[in-house]
């Protein structure tokens, strides 16, 4: 998912550099797969005026253009074919440089141009290359286009993991770093006026199954007025990867964005005897789609349909037979949820990958469709000039009970390895939208009924925290009332996982493990050592670690240690060398008949060095006789 | 019958002789001596001869079964003759010429069960710890809250050496050695020579080797002994071997316990190894005692640990059934052959 940092900050107040946002998305689990910078544009990069615009003789497309940039006026060739008098560009002046290009004056067939009018992949805005950008009219000539693009930006592309559906939108992201910062999240309170005609008298809706489809909203607006966005509305989808189409399309890809949750948009005159119905699509049942492809359906796939043919396809994609045109005056506007799973055996079935399936697919919660219906309403009435019909059709059989679970912190502390507070718990807990019901003894699992916990009070809590502790069936917990978006938090772990995303697993104390205290190297070369001598027929011998100082006097060994209490003399001093008693081996097998001797011991020496220090190194000695 | 049998013995000569691949000859061995042959229908025919003819008839029929076993080994043997021939001969090489011998040597049998031992507690973690066999009073006594008037301070107990230090009397050193030098936690064994003025006679020597075990943490308890030695013993001598702890003294652990397991060589139910007990004593062990930890300042309300030291010969013994210590440094090569 492509957020814009601008964008996000309509939300929340960040003022962290990007590498600092990547951090702390990264730690409380949203992975950056990619940052990508949009820089600021130079000041020569101008909104502009076309006064004239003519075609060059002798070519099939560059036209000459006289260009008013308020601080003067310039000739610029174009061949871009949506470029004509009258319009508002974007004019980049000789001398600027747009990534690897640099604007030069440059005679085209003959014809002076200093200048380039730019199209949004030149700007860097998006990929399109079409034609050159056209501003709207009432745009001032003269004026720096970084404003009106919003930049410099950051755009972060990333990774929502499947189970945190309500991160789907920039709202999600914004409520989840407003817990993980501590700033205040804003939301944007959308403002309907209804107009006095009722949507009931224009429409109905019926969902046939709705385990298919828990939730299924409509809205009717009239005297719609299709055109083009508004240049932020634009910008905003543009950045997020979007194309814009018309102001109803962008609106709803605009709230599905925004909030998270996908709506669609409707021709009311294309839905044939005024029903909209949600039911499993007919075998062999066929749809054009906005992707210009033609599906044949079957009982598998959910479609919204009218009375008689599929106008959509169930949270993945329009139907062409409804969509929205030019000459479209009212719209149906639908908020609703599907079943995840069948979203996406349809999605996969026919391999048709939407921005509104990949949402779908991931359980939306029904809740949810409320506020997206709503802030859509708002921008269709302000931007479409559209009237707003009464009421909401809603198709809701059921509405489920919010989920209440409890949460040990004496379990937080033996999970994660440290404490955390009451008031942090909540605090953390309360920023995610969880509300504090009470404090309590514990009870696993789902709570059906609030009446079963044994509740007390706060002050009676701090005196007996201990006492709580310590009784098995008397744990001191806290309880929650889950948001409804927040389909994954379903037992006790996962709200300790919430904990400890927030207040950061770098904050995890690291438990010791046993101290590194063997010399590995030195391990591994004696058993080394010792299986080279095996594989070449050597056999291993151990003697005694004392020996008989008259032999190691013959080798030269002065000064070693005496025994005071030897059990007898050949058996008195620690051995200076392995020498000797290998020998006596070799002549011990010797006179046992052995004629193929070949010994090896491998084993301690004690040297002294001065009164009161010694060494006790390891000796390696080999014996190798053969006789015939 | 006779007739029978001549004629089975000259059909099998024939076609033995034509087999010409090693499975052929199996097929063979199936046709002629397989459960469904000829041969094993007559063996059932036995029973409806006269009891004075069967010893002579069954006879004849391990005769002539022997007889047939006969061409097809000389038959399989004249196949590999002749693969092998025309194989020589397409690769260039001379398959007949004798190879180097090479001879393998062995490891000291203390040394396999040294290793064996380390490999198992590194397997658990542990780490390993080297100690100095010379070491003095302090860490062989004192620092393991031996009192100064203990029998095992004499002479005849253990050997002093001309410049006043000691060879040390058992492996436990090493615990003062490293807790004076590492904090907890501490996981280490340490294997290592031991010496007692014993004489050497089938069960002790002045010279032997023991491993310590220490373990030194938050939170460890008598518990994580008694596991760590079932641990190890299952390792060491297979799944079924039991093992038990039970009351002791040493100076440095407080409880102190002698370990035992069930006896390797019949179970449980009491044998010559075992002194008809059922069990084997595997050595000492114990919590170790807040005093050491207090002379080597550790924290021992914080912190506790268990020790325990095995005698490596003892093991040694046990496993490869020795039946006297001495023979363990006697060097004779037709001893350590065996452990080639």
């Amino acid at each position: 998912m492509r957020i814009s940092y601008n964008w996000l900050k309509d939300y929340i107040d960040l003022d962290y550099g990007t590498e600092e946002l990547k951090r702390i998305l990264t730690f409380s689990g949203i992975e950056v797969e990619a940052v990508e910078e949009l820089p600021a544009l130079p000041d020569s990069v101008v909104s502009a005026y076309v006064v004239s615009a003519q075609k060059i003789e002798g070519s099939d497309h560059l036209q000459v253009c006289q260009v008013d940039y308020g601080q003067g006026h310039c000739q610029v060739v174009c061949g871009a074919a949506n470029c004509h008098s009258g319009m508002k560009v974007v004019l980049a002046l000789p001398g600027t440089k747009l990534g690897d290009l640099t604007i030069k004056e440059a005679k085209l067939r003959g014809v002076l141009s200093s200048g380039m009018l730019c199209s949004e992949r030149e700007l860097g805005i998006s990929d399109n290359h079409d034609g050159i950008i056209e501003l709207p009219p009432d745009t001032p000539v003269g004026s720096s286009v970084n404003s009106l693009y919003a930049l410099p930006d950051t755009i972060f592309e990333l990774e929502i993991t499947p189970n945190r559906s309500d991160l789907l939108g920039y709202l999600g992201i914004a409520k989840d770093l407003s817990a993980s910062t501590n700033k205040p999240v804003k939301i944007p309170q959308p403002c309907l006026t209804e107009e006095e005609e009722p949507i009931f008298r224009h429409l109905s809706v019926k969902v046939t199954d709705s385990r298919f489809c828990p939730r299924y909203t409509a809205r009717l607006f009239q005297d719609v007025k299709i055109g083009e966005s508004p240049l932020w509305l634009k910008v905003k989808l543009l950045k997020s990867g979007l194309r814009p189409i018309n102001n109803a399309v962008d609106i709803t890809n605009f709230v599905m964005l925004e909030a998270g949750h996908p709506l669609h948009a409707f021709d009311y005159q294309c839905v044939g005897d005024r029903q909209i119905i949600i039911r499993p699509a007919a075998s062999q049942e066929q749809i054009s789609t906005l992707d210009g492809k033609t599906y044949a359906l079957d009982e598998r796939d959910l479609v919204i349909a009218d009375s008689k043919h599929p106008i959509a396809i169930a949270g993945v994609i329009g139907g062409t037979n409804s969509h929205i045109t030019d000459a479209t005056k009212e719209i149906v506007l639908e908020a609703a949820t599907f079943n995840a799973g069948l979203v996406r055996k349809t999605s996969y079935t026919h391999k048709i990958q939407t921005d509104s399936a990949y949402r779908f697919e991931r359980h939306l919660c029904p809740e949810a469709v409320v506020y997206a219906s709503n802030r859509a309403a708002e921008l269709f009435t302000s931007l479409c000039q559209a009237r707003l019909c009464t009421g909401v059709l809603d198709d809701w059989q059921h509405p489920e009970k919010p989920v209440v679970l409890g949460i040990r912190p004496s379990r937080f502390t033996k999970l994660i390895g440290y404490r955390l507070s009451d008031e942090k718990i909540q605090q953390y807990l309360s920023s995610l939208g969880l509300r504090f019901i009470q404090y309590g003894t514990w009870i696993p699992g789902k709570i059906e009924n609030l009446e079963q916990i044994y509740c007390y009070h706060t002050e009676q809590m701090k005196q007996g925290v201990t006492e709580f502790d310590e009784d098995v069936n008397c744990i001191h917990s806290q309880y929650y009332e889950i948001p409804p978006n927040r389909v994954d938090l379903e037992r006790e772990i996962d709200l300790i996982e919430e904990l400890a995303r927030l207040h950061g697993y770098d904050k995890v104390p690291r438990k010791l493990s046993p101290q590194i205290i063997m010399d590995r190297h030195a391990h591994k070369t004696r058993r080394m050592l010792a299986d080279l001598m095996v594989e070449n027929g050597f056999f291993e011998i151990v003697n005694y670690s004392f020996d008989d100082p008259d032999d190691a006097q013959l080798l030269g060994f002065q000064n070693g240690f005496k025994l005071i209490n030897p059990q007898s003399s050949q058996l008195s001093a620690m051995r200076q060398t392995l020498i000797p008693q290998v020998l006596k081996t070799a002549l011990y097998n010797l006179n046992h008949d052995e004629r193929n001797i070949k010994l090896f011991e491998m084993n301690k020496v004690f040297i002294s060095k001065n009164a009161d220090s010694y060494l006790e190194p390891y000796e390696f000695i080999c014996y190798y006789l053969q006789l015939r | 019958m006779q007739a029978k049998l001549d004629e089975l013995i000259k059909a099998a000569r024939a076609e033995i002789a034509q087999a010409h691949s090693p499975n052929d000859i199996l097929n063979l061995k199936a046709q002629y001596l397989g459960k469904k042959s000829v041969l094993n229908s007559l063996y059932s025919e036995l029973r409806s001869l006269n009891p004075e003819d069967r010893p002579a008839f069954g006879q004849k029929l391990n005769d002539a079964r022997i007889q047939i076993e006969g061409f097809l080994f000389e038959q399989e043997k004249s196949l590999k003759l002749k693969a092998w021939e025309q194989k020589s001969q397409v690769s260039g090489i001379d398959l007949s010429m004798p190879g180097i011998i090479r001879q393998r040597g062995g490891l000291h049998p203390l040394t396999i069960i040294q290793r064996e031992i380390e490999d198992t507690f590194m397997a658990m973690g542990f780490e390993i710890a080297e100690g100095f066999d010379i070491e003095d009073e302090f860490h062989n006594f004192d620092a393991l809250n031996t009192p100064e008037d203990h029998p095992s301070r004499n002479l005849a107990d253990t050997f002093y050496l001309d410049n006043g230090f000691l060879l040390r009397t058992q492996t436990s050193t090493v615990q003062v050695r490293v807790m004076e030098s590492y904090k907890p936690p501490i996981r280490i064994i340490s294997p290592g020579r031991c010496y007692r003025n014993d004489k050497p006679d089938p069960s002790h020597s002045p010279v032997f080797s023991q491993v310590e075990a220490l373990v030194v943490d938050e939170g460890i308890s008598l518990s994580d002994l008694v596991d760590t030695l079932q641990h190890f013993a299952s390792i060491m001598f297979g799944g079924k071997v039991r093992s038990r702890i039970r009351p002791h003294f040493f100076p440095f652990t407080e409880p102190s316990a002698e370990m035992d397991i069930s006896c390797v060589n019949c179970g449980g139910t009491g044998c010559r190894v075992c002194k008809n007990s059922g069990w084997l004593e595997m050595g000492g062990a114990g919590m170790v005692d807040p005093n050491v930890f207090q002379i080597l300042g550790i924290d021992a309300e914080k912190y506790s640990g268990f020790a325990f030291g095995l005698g490596i010969e003892r093991i040694a013994m046990l496993k490869y059934h020795i039946p006297d210590m001495r023979i363990l440094f006697e060097n004779d090569l037709r001893m350590l052959r065996q452990f080639s």
